[in-house]
């Protein structure tokens, strides 16, 4: 057959054009009954046309332009292109696997570059698609860096075709948690177990600055694995993404449909505009969680909340004080008590009791109204539980000596094991008891020093919650309102994070343009925690960051926080082996003077810049830069070492590429100036400083022009600055 | 909006057509979106930016001074064709880095096509194209629109005079083509 043959054409857009399989075939037959050759290539195109529909797919999502153009009418539920077997981006849907309110789960395969089958969920229409996934690019970082056996990871966010958010996610196979442990007939003890697990995942996400915000039954899978049930939540970094707390959506669809989960919510999400969002919000959905493992019921039927408005939901849920869970179990009718017990394998009429006490106390402290009234972390929701379980008196009640006496009974039945020996301890007297009292004081001890720790924790959470939510104001260029939310936060809290460093970069930068330098000393000192172990690369584009905090810093004098900068760059870059790192460290470090200890420790830069020196000749006009400022930065170390000889060798080798970098030129002379004067040359040292000055004064006055030039240089004005004050006060000025 | 510049390609004087200098502005947000929904979807870390496609889009078309466009339809053809150079240089630049100077085309034999990646795909596409314009240039010139020009099925209707039907059976049959093509060499 020839390759030309125009009616492959023809036919092959006719048969196409035939939407029911029985037509195709009839087609086929009656054009191919001569020409079984026709016939198999017309098969085989047709079977072909969708793997050629794949592989020119390599968008995933439709231009703005299109989808514009397309969207003229009313926007519609548009399913069939996202229905099973079609093809998101590298996804490609194999079977629908569950419905929420927020949109359907699929299973799905994933293409490349690694072949494995995840859950896909794709959100509702009507949200705002490019705010989700900024949002959730945003917590890219830190949610990849949560590795935990009862956390499902969330790998992937896109678009569909038709514009809306999609997730991609570990796939877990599992019921949700409530209607495993009923299905299993867990006792109290097996769920209570279960749920500290659940606590030590959330646990380990608040340690990574990730707030869940939407913990539910739903949204904790059991999943059995090797016999074993492993609980996994799944779904972190949603809820934030699709801003769900940000403004609880408690309206209803069309359908009449619920969207998002009410009661699970904490009364701050429900009422507030998701700024007072914390991790202790997420104690109070656990204890939520909590109350339904327990009781069998929600703390509030949803069916109740169903015939209320979203205004009312909200007072609702924000007033409501939680009841107690044994009360709930008592008030059941005897038939629902009979039902919830037997899925617990307990005595119905025993439930309420056994609930009764510690239970109800663990449940009322994890879901109190005042987020500090509550559990301050996850971790001390899970000792509590553990300690009911083992007996131990829980911190959620105020120890009475009754309520202690009973602990202490319990935990030492051998030796409380008969009334005689009760009374033989009576006898035995102090002895025992007080040996006893003072064991348990230090349990007392240690769990204070727990919640000590627990609370470093969760401001530390809460430090990171807020870096990631100024992120998001620069993100939208709403400096002002970023700037507010850092601008009290200690420097030295501020935990290691790429996403902090840059927060911090930007906000010190606006300050600076803006002259407030006691603000962008402030954000750069902000900075320099921020890199101190943010990653381990040998690279000047992170040690480069080191230069405007030193400067801000210096430049208002803060020397406690420089300081801790100088420190903080010797142990971050201490290894290098990167010569423009070592010159940037030398800089930050020496704009002012130091002592001689530090200065030893700073040896290992200086070899690093002499050996840099002989291995690269300055051939290119780059090479010649590099160059420059490593002859400046060894011209300061020899100067700040008293070694004035050398630093002059320096000076005057810098000094060959004099009009490259004014700046740096102000720098020599005025280092020079100091030399001078301290050999007793007073003119010389004099005419140095003045033509320092000569170049340093135009860019401060009559007004600030040293932003003028682009990123980097600023600094070195500054620093030019710097020197020329200390080389004046030298001079008497 | 879409006959902005045929209107003005002909008010300014009939046959001559207008200098490539005065038509930039006048195309340049439509060349700008077209490039931006050709760059979405590629690979992370994907260097070219849009911008830059129709920065460097617009040189090439332009390049040959005191050069004039009889219309839109006219002058989205050569952009497309120049973009397709563009995207095929700069994976072929990629490609480079990746596997070394010495490999400048794909192996085609025993590859998983499905496991291609975005770069592959397009020096694979362009190298079945440089061969289906021989035999089928309807089909070569409408995937070269569509997939390296980044045209939707409505605008390539307008500019071909047809309908988007048309256009959309063209171009699933001219892409189930190439990618047959595709399978024989595999």
């Amino acid at each position: 057959m020839s390759e030309t043959d125009p009616p492959i054409r023809i036919l092959f857009e006719t048969l196409t054009g035939l939407d029911r399989p029985e037509d195709r075939l009839m087609f086929l037959d009656f054009t191919c009954r001569e020409d079984p050759e026709l016939r198999t290539r017309l098969e085989r195109l047709l079977k072909l046309r969708h793997e050629a529909q794949d592989f020119f797919d390599i968008e995933t999502a439709p231009s703005d332009r299109e989808a514009k153009e397309e969207n003229v009418g009313p926007p519609v539920a548009d399913d069939a292109t996202e229905g099973v077997g079609s093809k998101i981006g590298r996804y490609r849907l194999l079977e629908r696997i569950g419905e929420g309110g927020c949109g359907a789960v699929y299973l799905a395969e994933q293409l490349e570059p690694v072949k494995r089958r995840v859950a896909l969920k794709i959100t509702r229409l009507g949200m705002d698609t490019e705010n989700v996934i900024a949002r959730f690019e945003m917590e890219r970082q830190a949610l990849a860096m949560m590795d935990h056996p009862n956390i499902a990871r969330v790998f992937d966010v896109g678009a569909t075709r038709t514009g809306r958010p999609f997730f991609v996610m570990q796939l877990v196979d599992g019921n949700k948690i409530t209607d495993y442990c009923d299905s299993q007939q867990l006792g109290l003890t097996e769920r209570l177990k279960m749920f500290i697990r659940v606590c030590q995942a959330i646990q380990h996400a608040h340690q990574k600055g990730v707030i869940h915000r939407d913990i539910k039954p739903s949204n904790i899978l059991v999943w059995v694995h090797d016999g074993e049930a492993v609980p996994k939540v799944i779904d972190f970094g949603i809820a934030k993404a699709t801003g769900a707390s940000l403004q609880p959506d408690l309206t209803v669809t069309d359908t009449g449909q619920f969207l998002g989960t009410p009661a699970y919510m904490s009364p701050e999400q429900a009422t507030g505009d998701g700024r007072n969002v914390d991790t202790r919000s997420d104690i109070y959905s656990l204890g939520a969680l909590l109350f339904e493992l327990l009781t069998g019921v929600p703390h509030v039927d949803p069916a109740a909340l169903k015939l209320l408005g979203a205004d009312e939901i909200r007072r609702t849920l924000a007033e409501m004080e939680p009841r107690q869970p044994s009360a709930v179990a008592s008030a059941l009718k005897k038939s629902a008590r009979q039902g919830i017990a037997e899925k617990r394998s307990c005595d119905p009429d025993k439930l309420a009791a056994l609930l009764k006490g510690d239970l109800d106390r663990i449940v009322m402290m994890a879901m109190a109204r005042v987020p500090r009234h509550r559990y301050p972390t996850a971790d001390a929701l899970a000792a509590d539980v553990a300690r009911y379980l083992n007996h131990e008196p829980v911190v959620a009640r105020p120890p009475s000596r009754r309520y202690r006496f009973e602990k202490l009974v319990r935990r030492n039945r051998s030796v409380f094991a008969s009334a005689g020996v009760v009374l033989l301890s009576l006898l035995i007297g102090l002895g025992l008891s007080t040996w006893m009292y003072l064991r348990e004081m230090r349990a007392r001890n240690a769990a204070e020093i727990a919640r000590a720790n627990e609370a470093t924790l969760r401001q530390r959470a809460e430090i990171g919650e807020k870096i990631a939510r100024a992120a998001v104001f620069l993100k939208y260029r709403q400096i002002e309102e970023a700037d507010a939310l850092v601008s009290h936060i200690p420097p030295p809290l501020v935990h290691p994070s790429q996403e902090g460093a840059e927060t911090f970069r930007v906000l010190g930068l606006w300050h600076a343009k803006e002259g407030r330098w006691m603000e962008a000393g402030n954000r750069f000192a902000a900075l320099s925690y921020s890199i101190a172990g943010v990653d381990e690369s040998d690279l000047d584009a992170i040690s480069i960051q080191l230069l405007p905090a030193a400067a801000t810093i210096c430049e208002v004098g803060n020397l406690t926080e420089y300081q801790h900068l100088r420190n903080m760059a010797v142990n971050r870059f201490g290894g290098t082996a990167n010569p423009v790192v070592a010159e940037q460290v030398i800089k930050a470090c020496l704009l002012l003077p130091a002592e001689p200890e530090f200065l030893a420790r700073l040896g290992n830069f200086e070899s690093m810049l002499i050996s840099a020196e002989s291995r690269f000749p300055a051939a290119t006009w780059h090479e010649m830069h590099l160059a420059a400022w490593r002859g400046f930065a060894m011209a300061l170390m020899k100067f700040r070492q008293g070694r004035h000889d050398a630093a002059l060798g320096w000076i005057a080798k810098c000094l060959e590429r004099e009009g490259w970098n004014q700046a740096r030129d102000a720098m020599c002379l005025t280092l020079r100036a100091m030399i001078r004067r301290q050999r007793g040359q007073i003119d010389e040292a004099a005419a140095d400083l003045e033509a320092a000055r000569a170049l340093v004064s135009p860019q401060f006055s009559p007004e600030v022009r040293i932003f003028d030039q682009g990123e980097p240089q600023w600094q070195d004005w500054l620093n030019a600055r710097i020197m020329l004050r200390e080389a004046d006060a030298l001079a008497g000025k | 909006m879409d006959g902005d510049v045929t209107r003005i390609l002909k008010s300014v004087g009939a046959k001559e057509g207008l200098p490539s200098e005065d038509l930039l502005p006048l195309v340049y947000d439509e060349l700008r979106s077209l490039a931006a929904a050709r760059m979405k979807g590629e690979a992370e870390g994907q260097t070219l930016q849009a911008t830059a496609l129709v920065h460097e889009a617009w040189l090439r078309v332009s390049g040959h001074g005191g050069r004039t466009w009889n219309d839109r339809a006219h002058f989205f053809r050569i952009a497309a064709s120049e973009m397709r150079r563009i995207l095929v240089e700069n994976a072929r630049r990629k490609a480079c880095l990746k596997r070394g100077p010495d490999l400048q085309r794909v192996d085609i034999e025993g590859l998983q096509l499905a496991e291609t990646q975005p770069d592959e795909r397009i020096l694979l596409i362009d190298e079945m194209l440089q061969r289906l314009e021989s035999e089928d240039p309807g089909s070569a010139r409408i995937i070269t629109l569509k997939f390296f020009g980044g045209l939707t099925n409505r605008e390539v209707a307008n500019m071909e005079g047809v309908t988007e039907r048309t256009i959309e059976r063209q171009w699933a049959f001219a892409r189930t083509r190439l990618y047959e093509m595709l399978s024989d060499e595999t």
